[in-house]
């Protein structure tokens, strides 16, 4: 379908077209489906034969009774028309000299003696009942009429000893008093005589429409025994002669023909000496149904009485034998043995069965067109679903009627009302399955399922309109509810509750969306499978669960995962991938948010190492190409010194070139370091030291130099347990270096000079003391940091940056470097950790 | 007479050694960048090779590997470079020394002597059984004197004491207090800071630049050792 055509009303039009066609189809198919299942069913027997049928493969499993029945109704009549063959029509002679005729008519007349017979007596009851009412009510009514008067009187001089009083009821008249009664006093006394004529003149009649109807009876009934070839059959005359369509037929035993009659796939036979026989049509297919009726159940009865009827004969006759059956009655009465039977090959048959038993045996035929027009029927319903709910021509989309009821009270509505109409197949089906009137139950439940199927459809199709136009879940009664909520907690709330309202937003229409639809599916679908019967509710129960925990369980997999993500981030480690592919929808975008948080940290960290890096190298760099020059001039100054010259000042300026051109050497050096130290760019090759041993060396390296200041170096005595740290060794003779060359350069000569080492909370404590030449004016915190020195005027040696690198060397081998200033008292202590 | 070749692309540092080397009695060779340097090995005859490492066109470290091919001349590298990992590479490249710049010039000098002292003596001493040997440091156990590239070095007996254990145990690291005890032959109690400050003053007498020693190498914060070369 285009654009074009969606956008046009031609295109309502096709799909209003379509679902009505739809619904057609439906209903039609559904007609055919209901049919074909309640033929497939059994109408002997329950469920268990339907079971016992599909395991065992012996029988094609096919027992519809309609079509048994339809081929035992041809069979009865057959049997019929068979019966008349034999008594009136298999002697073509006789028919034509009136012979024939003349035994009908004997038989027509057989009854009328009886029936007149019955008739008068009959008639004589009905006239002593009245009669002895009539005398009772003479006897005992005390206001008579003149007639009444005469009549008592008589009665009391005919029987003059009777005392009245003993004569309650009509019961107390004797039989001899009634009779005397309607000899002389009653009115109606019964007329045999007319009775008789009366009778007479109904059989003339009967016999003499037999007489017009014999030949056209006797064409009908001959053609169709002549016609019968898938039927076989024998009928044994009292006489010995036999009528029969088998080729050896009047040479077979008795005892063979019984054997064919079981073996055939249907047919049945009655005998002096077997009684009456029926095949067990339940092993030719036909289900396990009889062939001969005990009764009438078939609205076609009166097609098989029809040629009796014709003929003046009533079937009813026959009833009254020992068998209480038709057949045996019409055959054994007139001392036939009758055989009927299907014969081998009878598909090839002309008259009528072949078809009806190919017939019967397909009728699962009718499922290839019932589900072909469901199969269109629900290709129609996908396509209107995909096409439903065109666009406006601003681009909203066109809404029907329907759509303005919230989705959630329309998805009740519909579903209420469509398993109602569901409902109504289940209910008539079992109601009227084996009632006359099926082709009624039939189309009642195509109905309910074509409504069923209308209203799921137009609201499947609401379903696709209003997901199209992103309403499905806003546009619901819990919504607008949760909306009206959330307006009214906004009006009230005040400032302060602005936390709780942005708390309120968020779950509101994120996460708490998401667990309600799922609540109320869960529930919901729940619910609806726990209605199904227990074989199909237990299985989907168990799918259903299952899907919904694996569901669940991935939910709380995936939320572990980010969380794990997230508290490693804060950790530092920003290197943990989420695998968001694999976790559901709904938290996919929350899953993405914390991986883009974490590739936007990730990229600021390295942006700032990298400048770091740069900044080191780049000093690095610098440094080298510094130090070349550099080279130069300490050499030149010093060929400088070993030249001979007078000039004294000349000699002092060579002095401070020197000087200065060895600080800036230091200054170089110390620069390096300082910057990767603060980098961290500083490789670490941790052993375990011993603080005592390396107080030792420090003052070994130093005693001299501090000597020569003035000062006095006093080591604290060794520890009764070895101090061991855990650190680099290098760096930390550097950290100790700093500090010493700091006493050298900043203490006061002639003072004392302490340097103590213990053990405190986990950490080896190396600490110098000594007192400063000159008053510190800088806080102690800002010692650390680089170019900072005690005094601001710079004019001492010293690149302040020494205290800086050991700080940082320090915190990189996991310790710390702490200053304190107490007056003119200076304190460095190193913590390193202690070796586990 | 022995000639020294000096190699550096900075014609200010290659005069000024030259002076040096000069007024120490060498002969000079110079070469501005590592081919000249490889080239005047192979022509004429070389004692001692100060090479600097960046140079443009061969660098240092490439003319090193390609003299060592065929000469085991001693070789001073001499670089800006001044990162341990820096001196481990040099001389995992085969030279014999690495002096960083900014240097002092007497302390080159001193290297440049002991090289040539060490190149042309090796082999001539004849070795007795009473010596200890690492690198040039020598120690004779019944003379009871220590050499250095062949020069005698004067030690007191204490601190021939502390080399002659150090070097009768090459290669272990010993700790003040084991030394203290091995040499003093009292136990130690806080006294082992005299050892420390005898080793400072030996290290003074036999290395060339006490702060950055080949000899006798501090270990710090576990002891003092002296490596086998």
């Amino acid at each position: 379908m285009d654009t074009k055509l969606k956008n046009s009303k031609t295109g309502i039009a096709i799909k209003i077209i379509a679902f009505i066609l739809m619904i057609t189809l439906v209903c039609s198919g559904s007609f055919m489906l209901c049919k074909a299942v309640v033929l497939c069913m059994p109408r002997y027997g329950g469920a268990d034969e339907v079971v016992t049928d599909i395991l065992s493969p012996k029988t094609p499993p096919k027992k519809l009774f309609w079509k048994t029945e339809a081929i035992a109704d041809d069979l009865r009549t057959d049997t019929v028309y068979l019966y008349l063959y034999a008594k009136y029509f298999c002697d073509e002679a006789a028919v034509n000299d009136g012979t024939a005729f003349a035994k009908l008519e004997a038989d027509i007349k057989a009854p009328l003696e009886n029936e007149i017979k019955s008739d008068i007596s009959e008639a004589w009851r009905n006239s002593r009942g009245n009669a002895s009412e009539e005398l009772f009510n003479t006897i005992w009514n005390s206001d008579r009429a003149s007639k009444q008067q005469h009549n008592y009187e008589l009665f009391l001089k005919q029987y003059p000893d009777l005392d009245i009083n003993t004569i309650e009821s009509r019961y107390d008249l004797t039989s001899e008093m009634v009779n005397w009664y309607i000899e002389n006093c009653y009115g109606n006394k019964p007329d045999e005589a007319a009775i008789r004529k009366q009778n007479e003149e109904e059989y003339n009649k009967t016999i003499s429409m037999a007489k017009g109807n014999f030949l056209s009876v006797y064409r009908t009934v001959t053609k169709r025994v002549d016609s019968l070839s898938a039927l076989q059959y024998v009928i044994v005359l009292p006489d010995g002669k036999r009528l029969t369509n088998l080729p050896d037929g009047t040479n077979i035993s008795e005892d063979e023909l019984s054997e064919k009659v079981m073996a055939s796939d249907f047919g049945y036979s009655c005998s002096e000496k077997f009684g009456l026989m029926q095949t067990d049509t339940y092993n030719s297919g036909l289900g396990n149904h009889p062939l001969i009726p005990d009764y009438y159940v078939s609205s076609d009865y009166h097609k098989y009485e029809e040629p009796f009827g014709l003929l003046g004969l009533n079937i009813g006759n026959f009833k009254n034998t020992t068998t209480e059956d038709y057949v045996y009655g019409m055959f054994r009465q007139n001392s036939m043995n009758f055989y009927l039977f299907s014969s081998g090959d009878f598909k090839n048959g002309t008259d009528g069965y072949s078809e009806k038993y190919d017939e019967h045996l397909n009728t699962y035929d009718d499922f290839i067109p019932a589900f072909i027009m469901l199969g269109i029927a629900f290709i129609i319903l996908i396509l209107l679903i995909i096409f439903s709910g065109s666009k406006n021509e601003d681009g909203s989309y066109r809404k029907a009627k329907s759509d303005k009821i919230y989705n959630d009270l329309h998805f009740i509505i519909s579903w209420f009302f469509a398993i109602m109409a569901g409902c109504i197949p289940a209910i008539i089906l079992g109601e009227y399955l084996t009632s006359e009137n099926a082709t009624v139950s039939f189309i009642g439940s195509a109905v309910g399922i074509a409504v069923c199927w209308a209203i799921v459809a137009e609201w499947l199709m609401s379903v696709s309109r209003q997901i199209k136009a992103k309403t499905l879940f806003k546009h619901t009664a819990v919504w607008t509810f949760c909306r009206f909520v959330k307006r009214k907690t906004q009006s009230s709330a005040s400032k302060t509750k602005n936390k709780f309202n942005t708390f309120f937003k968020y779950r509101v229409t994120e996460l708490h969306r998401d667990i309600i639809i799922f609540v109320i599916l869960y529930t919901g679908a729940n619910v609806l499978l726990g209605c199904l019967p227990a074989v199909v509710a237990v299985p989907l129960l168990i799918i259903f669960n299952g899907a919904s925990l694996i569901f669940l369980w991935k939910s709380v997999v995936a939320l572990d995962k980010i969380m794990h993500a997230v508290s490693a981030a804060e950790q530092g480690n920003l290197n943990v991938t989420l695998n968001i592919s694999e976790m559901p929808q709904w938290i996919r975008k929350f899953a993405q948010d914390v991986q883009d948080m974490q590739n936007g940290m990730r990229a600021a960290v390295e942006e700032a190492i990298k400048g770091e890096r740069m900044k080191t190298e780049l000093i690095t760099n610098v440094s080298h190409d510094l130090k070349t020059p550099l080279t130069s001039i300490v050499t030149y100054v010093d060929l400088l010194k070993k030249r001979p010259i007078d000039d004294k000042d000349a000699l002092e300026y060579i002095t401070v070139l020197d000087e200065k051109s060895a600080r800036l050497k230091h200054l170089i050096e110390d620069l390096v370091e300082a910057s990767k130290t603060t980098t961290g760019n500083v490789e670490l090759h941790p052993v375990k030291i011993n603080l005592y041993e390396l107080a030792l060396q420090s003052v070994g390296e130093n005693e001299d130099a501090l000597n020569a200041q003035g000062l006095e170096v006093r080591l604290s005595a060794q520890p009764e347990k070895p101090i061991v740290v855990y650190a680099d060794n290098q760096k930390t003779w550097r950290i100790i270096e700093n500090l010493i060359s700091n006493v050298r350069k900043y203490a006061l000569s002639g003072t004392r000079v302490y340097i103590d080492i213990c053990e405190k909370n986990g950490f080896g404590v190396f600490s110098v003391k000594n007192i400063t030449r000159e008053p510190i004016d800088v806080p102690v915190s800002e010692l650390t940091q680089r170019f900072v020195r005690g005094d601001s005027s710079r004019s001492t040696e010293g690149s302040g940056l020494g205290l800086s690198i050991a700080s940082n060397l320090c915190g990189l081998q996991g310790g710390k470097l702490d200053l304190t200033i107490d007056g003119d008292l200076f304190k460095a202590t190193v913590y390193l950790p202690i070796a586990k | 007479m022995y000639t020294v070749l000096v190699c550096d692309d900075d014609k200010a540092i290659l005069d000024s050694i030259e002076i040096y080397l000069k007024l120490e009695g060498y002969e000079t060779v110079r070469a501005s960048n590592g081919k000249e340097a490889v080239e005047a090995v192979k022509s004429q005859p070389i004692h001692c090779v100060i090479l600097d490492i960046m140079m443009p066109g061969m660098d240092g470290l490439t003319a090193t590997l390609k003299m060592r091919e065929k000469y085991n001349i001693p070789i001073i590298l001499l670089s800006a470079k001044s990162e341990d990992t820096d001196k481990i590479t040099g001389l995992g490249f085969g030279a014999d020394d690495y002096v960083t710049k900014p240097f002092n010039p007497l302390e080159l000098m001193a290297r440049v002597k002991s090289q040539i002292r060490r190149y042309t003596s090796l082999g001539s001493f004849e070795k007795k059984d009473s010596v200890i040997a690492t690198g040039g440091l020598e120690l004779d156990t019944e003379s009871k004197t220590v050499t250095v590239d062949g020069e005698e070095i004067h030690l007191t007996a204490r601190e021939y004491g502390i080399v002659e254990f150090l070097m009768k145990n090459m290669g272990r690291t010993l700790s003040s207090s084991q030394i203290y005890e091995a040499v003093w032959g009292d136990p130690s109690f806080n006294t082992e800071k005299t050892v420390t400050v005898h080793i400072r003053r030996i290290r003074e007498k036999i290395e060339i630049n006490p702060k950055e020693p080949k000899y006798l190498k501090v270990v710090w914060g576990i002891g003092y050792k002296i490596e086998k070369q």
